[in-house]
């Protein structure tokens, strides 16, 4: 692993206190790593050239070509599909837990929500952020600039987890809010009634939105490390429920499966990439299924 | 049931912490703050379930680990008899809980409705079988235990000490081997015990005072020819211990285990006694050899205790072998007469000396018996004692030899009275034939006299008078022949056709000494009429006794005889005819002895000018000879006192103040001596416990002696063992402890007095219980590796 790999990893992540060094960091690691793994030769490098025309940016003028040519070309990148993304962050008190990581979910959401949008602002795509919890809080309007960057990477470092939350209600106003075909993605454990948050993805998705669900649950809501007697308690709804831990985490790995199983299958017919991730998987897996996602849109 | 540590029974009390630990300080789950919270409320309820399970679980395997645990330290055991039932109870119990948690656990799974109903079925009924065998186990408890193995016992050693336990093997008696079998229990029991020792003598026994005292007394208990029964051995035991204060109680009886010894007379009453004796625990020692090698003389039988001079004596006797057979040497020995012996002398008894009359070699099959025949002749006159032996040793020496006395005296003088034209021969040459007394050995010297002859006579020279057919006598001579009767003198009446006139048979004098008035006479046609006995029982009828079925009465008709009437109320029918009627009858009068037949015993075949009485005289007429005889001897011998007596009996000889010395010394075969004094003209002698020849020694113009013989019973040497299943039957199966060796017996004293116990059970029972807790407890509560926060 090279020096800059490691940063994909959110412990070592959560050593850099800057979020915009956490972003840099992580996406530079992950585009180095693409270089040794099976998407060989896949990257958001040049491309291809085109004819100037007007309205370029005149500093993509490719002047070694003019040289040879003396015509202006520009350099095409992939990323100049130019699709709008949107960062949606669910931003209720629920994320905010951790039981073992010290990084919790909402960290975890947001250093991966930072890292593409590092990412995408260099590829000059614009992004926006939604933040929401019992509906949508906050929203930054998408831009390419990389300005943008450093206003989303504000707003995020603002963000804190609290309250309850109401992702279907949230996801409609989103929908509500689009007026562009846009590639959302969601950050959000999803613990709320599953029916509601699958209607208001289909609701998106007819939208003719591109929906990227990063399922974030922490490391122990997906192993269930606990031990002994335990009451647990709702942080949204102070709900207590005591019970055996050790002869319990059957049947709750068991349920988990089934929910993550039960959002895949819908997601899957639905069009929309579902990325389960808990706060111990490394970042680019999900940075990996972004541009795996962009790329069958182009 | 009983409890070594009793107190220790409080333990069980303990099951109050781990309840009142659960009930009171449960312990507080860790709090954690978690939002998947909705995966766990969908298994919330199950798992609720599941805990309390676990934890009631858990807490009766942990007050069951207390309760067993505290039960283990108490000692609790239970008698031998009911163990049994008790592992039964408490595998019942093991399975009810098995099903009750197999039936909790299905309940709260929520299995189907069939398994339930089955698994609650199978718990009732485990249930009421638990219940029932409880119950059962409960009423019959069995002996009562004390547990504690040192409590003070009363403890009564009883010794089979009869001659068989003489029996060596490996170089030791059978008693002795009891005796040091005792003495090593009397060591062993517990501090404060009593002991008390009853053997086969008739002594009254009482507890020690101490240790020593019992060791001396088991060591003073010997042989004893004259044994009492072990049946009431065990009824004084049982008598003793019950006057016991001490709680625990203990029977030990040593016995060889011979059949002979353990024939009760009333099986029923031991048992009973036994039963309502519970709270003593009876344990048999077992001291006999398991196959014994013996020979065995039986008991002699004398041809005659008194002999004629020169006469025969034929002996019989028979020799036993119980093992292997062999061959093996009998002698006879018979003492020399020499009237200054016994006497004293350096301490020592000098007896007269013996000489081997006869001797004979045997062969005698395994586990078989043959029979020894000796005839000793030429024997001199006074009273002779003898022995037989059986040459060499074997192991139980008692009865390798058999003691004897006779009598050797002149012939008996008997008058015979009777008319001219009767067959006195027929009579005289039946008990006196003339080849003996030509050579001077007849039993009986007949002096044959008319009936009016009898009042010139001296009767009391005479043994025994005998009337064959007699006519009617003078009243004189009847009260001549009444005196004579009742000082003593045996009179035989034959009555025949001369009895003609029963008035003179009727007389006063006569009525006075005959049996009964005569009656009619009895004409029979035909040959159906015969003696035909009722019985066998008087001593006249004696040697028809084996042969009884095969005498041939029927042979022999009788075609007359008298009737007899009025019979004296002292009269003893011997004999009757077919017809009922008496034949032979006897009737005492003073000091003796009047018997009367009814037809003659000396009709000819043809008598002249009638028809003959009967056919008594025939050919073949043994049962007539035998039967003459018998009469004769009956009434000559009557006065006679016997000389050979079974060890035990009371000997009791007559001795006549005018005859005989009034003081006598005793001499006992083992060579003690005591002074023995006549009383009311007899001496008794009341222990004659020892086998071998008594002598009594006195003076009267010259030393006297007399002697009789003591013998064991042949039966008593007889060491076929009994067993097990005969001994359940004399004492209830369950109801005393066999123990062969000092580990049987300390085995069977625990399980007595401590009965069966748990403890070794409950241990391990405890153990698999404490793992099995360890094991849940474990699975259960695993501490968390690493502290978690919220």
């Amino acid at each position: 692993m090279t020096s800059v790999e490691k940063y994909l990893k959110p412990e070592v992540v959560n050593q850099i206190k800057r979020l915009d060094l956490r972003a840099q960091f992580v996406v530079k690691g992950f585009l180095q790593g693409l270089h040794s793994s099976p998407f060989h030769g896949f990257s958001v490098e040049f491309s291809e050239h085109r004819r100037y025309s007007a309205g370029d940016d005149p500093k993509d003028i490719d002047w070694l070509v003019y040289a040879k040519t003396d015509k202006f070309y520009i350099k095409k990148f992939e990323a100049e599909t130019n699709i709008t993304g949107y960062l949606v962050m669910d931003a209720s008190s629920s994320m905010g837990f951790t039981y073992q990581q010290e990084l919790n979910k909402f960290d975890y959401a947001v250093c991966l929500a930072a890292s593409l949008c590092y990412l995408m602002i260099h590829q000059q795509d614009p992004v926006g952020l939604i933040t929401f919890d019992r509906k949508v809080r906050r929203s930054l309007a998408p831009r390419s600039k990389r300005t943008q960057l450093v206003n989303v990477l504000s707003q995020l470092s603002q963000l804190r987890p609290e309250g309850e939350t109401d992702i279907a209600r949230s996801l409609t106003q989103i929908a509500a809010m689009l007026r562009h075909r846009s590639l959302i993605m969601i950050f959000s454990d999803l613990l709320v009634d599953p029916d509601g948050v699958i209607r208001s993805l289909r609701q998106l998705r007819h939208g003719g939105h591109d929906l990227i669900l990063f399922h974030i649950l922490d490391a122990s809501e997906v192993r269930f490390p606990f031990e002994g007697l335990v009451e647990f308690e709702d942080p949204e709804t102070g709900t207590k429920v005591q019970v055996d831990a050790d002869h319990f985490r059957g049947d709750y790995l068991q349920e988990v499966d089934q929910f993550r199983e039960a959002y895949r299958q819908e997601c899957f017919q639905s069009g929309i990439d579902y990325v389960p991730l808990d706060t111990s998987m490394r970042f680019d897996k999900a940075l990996l299924e972004y541009l795996l996602s962009r790329r069958s849109r182009c | 049931m009983a409890f070594a540590n009793v107190s220790l029974l409080l333990g069980t009390l303990l099951v109050g912490v781990p309840i009142a630990l659960h009930l009171l300080m449960r312990r507080r789950p860790r709090h954690i703050v978690f939002p998947a919270i909705q995966f766990i409320r969908k298994h919330q309820e199950t798992n609720r379930r599941t805990l309390h399970v676990r934890q009631w679980s858990l807490l009766i395997l942990r007050c069951l680990a207390l309760v067993l645990a505290a039960l283990a330290l108490t000692r609790v055991s239970v008698s031998s008899a009911v163990f049994g039932q008790w592992l039964i109870i408490g595998g019942l119990t093991g399975l009810f809980f098995l099903i009750a948690a197999m039936l909790i656990i299905s309940i709260i799974s929520r299995r189907s409705h069939l398994v339930t109903w089955v698994l609650g079925a199978g718990g009732l009924l485990i249930f009421g079988t638990w219940v029932a065998m409880l119950i059962t186990t409960l009423s019959a408890a069995g002996p009562r235990i004390i547990g504690d193995r040192e409590a003070p016992v009363a403890s009564v050693m009883i010794f089979d000490s009869s001659p068989r336990m003489a029996y060596h093997h490996e170089n030791r008696t059978r008693l002795e081997q009891a005796q040091q079998t005792a003495n090593w229990l009397v060591g062993r029991l517990p501090p404060d015990s009593k002991v008390a020792v009853i053997d086969s003598r008739a002594i009254t026994p009482v507890f020690s005072i101490d240790i020593s005292s019992a060791r001396d007394m088991i060591r003073r208990v010997t042989t004893t020819g004259a044994p009492r029964s072990l049946e009431q051995l065990l009824e004084t035991a049982i008598r003793l211990t019950n006057e016991s204060a001490q709680k625990r109680k203990e029977i030990y009886l040593f016995s060889d285990l011979s059949e002979t010894a353990w024939q009760m007379d009333d099986p029923v009453r031991l048992r009973r006694l036994l039963e309502q004796a519970d709270d003593v625990a009876l344990y048999i020692v077992d001291v006999g050899v398991e196959h014994p090698q013996n020979f065995s003389l039986g008991n002699i039988a004398l041809s005659a205790s008194v002999v004629p001079e020169n006469g025969t004596l034929d002996l019989r006797t028979s020799l036993s072998c119980m093992g292997s057979g062999g061959d093996r040497v009998i002698e006879v020995q018979m003492e020399e007469i020499d009237p200054t012996l016994p006497v004293i002398r350096d301490g020592k008894v000098i007896v007269p000396k013996a000489t081997v009359r006869g001797r004979r070699e045997i062969s005698v099959p395994e586990d078989g018996t043959s029979a020894i025949e000796f005839h000793i002749q030429h024997l001199e006159l006074g009273s002779r004692n003898g022995s037989i032996r059986l040459v060499g040793n074997d192991a139980l020496p008692m009865d390798d030899i058999r003691y004897f006395t006779i009598q050797v005296r002149p012939p008996w003088l008997v008058l015979v009275v009777a008319p001219p034209n009767v067959n006195t021969s027929a009579f005289v040459e039946a008990i006196s034939p003339y080849e003996l007394q030509a050579e001077h050995r007849a039993r009986f010297d007949c002096l044959t006299i008319r009936p009016e002859e009898i009042t010139k006579r001296r009767l009391s020279d005479f043994a025994a008078i005998v009337l064959l057919d007699p006519p009617p006598l003078s009243g004189a001579a009847w009260q001549q022949m009444g005196q004579y009767v009742r000082a003593g003198g045996g009179l035989a009446v034959f009555l025949g056709h001369h009895a003609q006139g029963a008035q003179a048979f009727n007389a006063r004098n006569a009525i006075a000494l005959l049996p009964g008035k005569l009656g009619r006479l009895y004409r029979v046609t035909g040959r159906d009429t015969y003696i035909s006995p009722d019985n066998y029982n008087h001593p006249i009828l004696q040697p028809f006794r084996s042969i009884a079925s095969s005498v041939p009465w029927n042979q022999f008709p009788v075609f007359r005889h008298w009737s007899l009437r009025d019979l004296d109320p002292e009269t003893q029918v011997i004999l009757r005819f077919g017809n009922r009627q008496p034949a032979l009858l006897q009737r005492d009068v003073g000091k003796g002895t009047v018997l009367m037949m009814t037809t003659p015993v000396t009709e000819l075949d043809r008598p002249k000018g009638r028809q003959p009485w009967n056919e008594l005289a025939g050919p073949d007429d043994w049962p007539r000879f035998i039967l003459v005889n018998q009469i004769t001897m009956f009434l000559t011998e009557r006065g006679i006192d016997p000389f050979n007596f079974e060890t035990g009996q009371r000997v009791v000889l007559s001795n006549p103040e005018s005859r005989d010395p009034h003081r006598y010394v005793l001499f006992t075969p083992d060579g003690e001596t005591q002074p023995v004094q006549a009383r009311d003209d007899r001496l008794v002698i009341p222990s004659t416990d020892l086998p071998g020849t008594y002598r009594l020694k006195g003076q009267r113009e010259g030393p006297v002696v007399r002697g009789f013989s003591v013998n064991i019973p042949d039966t008593t040497s007889r060491l076929q063992r009994i067993s097990i299943d005969q001994l359940d039957a004399i004492l209830g199966p369950d109801r005393y402890q066999l123990a062969r060796d000092r580990d049987q017996i300390f085995r069977q004293q625990g399980q007595q007095r401590e009965g069966r116990e748990f403890y070794s059970m409950l241990i391990v029972t405890l153990v698999l219980i404490l793992v099995f807790e360890q094991l849940l407890a474990n699975r259960f509560y695993r501490t968390p590796r690493v502290a978690g926060t919220s």
